[in-house]
């Protein structure tokens, strides 16, 4: 019986601490999502999206990708990968372009911010930022190449 | 200036953003709860004593196998707190925490970053496997000598222990 009860209130307390920093961070990603998303939806609507849209499509048509992605990529690596999934998912693209695009975005993503976290573990931060990038391209022409 | 009655551009974006944020809220609470549970019970230095002999073979550390274990599960932001203990304590080799660094840059948080954009309808074998495989591969290639060509005067590194 006491060992039941001393697991049951670790469950309880992993719980508890799991759950308020599962809202936390939500409520933290909330602030970053809402905008982004609102305003990917209604760029997507514009002429201006349509007009930067045409402009990147050569370049990420390599990837299978229509050019509007580009500013998922793009809000990926400089901001975070939450402002990313918010743009692809705003941007309603096919389950293989999500999987294209997801691809590149979770191998290459929030690069200031994880650079730092690389530096302090003593790690060449500047190389594998880059590294990490060019692997990000080539996986995405990878897999463009495959689902396409 | 919208090529779609602006009511209905506004609604989408406010219920699309809205489901998105619920949907991170029902990935992110389960997995910080699964990983606090993880934590009580030192389940990270087991899975480091049970993936030893082929984290050996790879030419790692008991250090630098911990750090490799909790980046690729929590990720670099919230794993940075082991993570930099490793930078910090100096016991690690400069060229293992470079592979370590390059395999982690590349794949890291697998269970979140994988959760987030399979529910967004992308196919989680180019995420979990293709990721694994893509970071195998630039490690392999470049983990090593990343270091060496920024620090060529450096001495090697030195012997990993045990």
């Amino acid at each position: 019986m006491g060992r039941f009860h001393r697991i049951a209130s670790e469950v309880g307390s992993a719980v508890k601490t799991g759950v308020v920093s599962g809202v936390k961070i939500t409520i933290k990603l909330a602030k970053v999502i809402l905008p982004v998303y609102i305003v990917m939806a209604f760029l997507k609507h514009t002429a201006l999206m349509s007009a930067a849209s045409r402009a990147l499509s050569p370049v990420m048509s390599v990837f299978g990708l229509p050019g509007e992605a580009a500013a998922a990529i793009v809000l990926g690596n400089a901001v975070s990968l939450y402002s990313a999934l918010a743009a692809v998912k705003a941007l309603q693209m096919s389950p293989e372009q999500v999987t294209i695009a997801g691809l590149m975005i979770v191998i290459s993503h929030n690069l200031p911010s994880e650079y730092v976290v690389l530096q302090k573990m003593g790690a060449p931060a500047a190389a594998v930022t880059a590294a990490r990038f060019i692997a990000s391209l080539v996986a995405g022409a990878v897999a463009g190449a495959v689902l396409r | 200036m919208f090529d779609a009655p602006l009511s209905q551009v506004g609604l989408e974006a406010l219920r699309g953003s809205l489901s998105l944020a619920l949907t991170i809220l029902v990935i992110v609470t389960p997995i910080m709860v699964v990983q606090e549970w993880l934590k009580r019970l030192d389940a990270f230095s087991r899975m480091e004593k049970a993936l030893r002999p082929a984290l050996r073979r790879l030419k790692l550390s008991a250090e630098g196998s911990f750090a490799l274990i909790v980046g690729f599960i929590f990720g670099l932001m919230y794993g940075a707190g082991p993570l930099m203990q490793v930078g910090e304590e100096g016991k690690v080799g400069r060229g293992e925490i470079s592979r370590i660094g390059t395999f982690l840059g590349v794949c890291h948080a697998i269970v979140e970053d994988t959760l987030l954009f399979v529910s967004a309808g992308a196919s989680w074998l180019w995420l979990v496997p293709g990721r694994i495989l893509f970071a195998g591969v630039v490690t392999a290639l470049v983990g090593d000598r990343l270091w060496r060509k920024r620090h060529p005067s450096e001495p090697k590194p030195p012997k990993n222990r045990q």
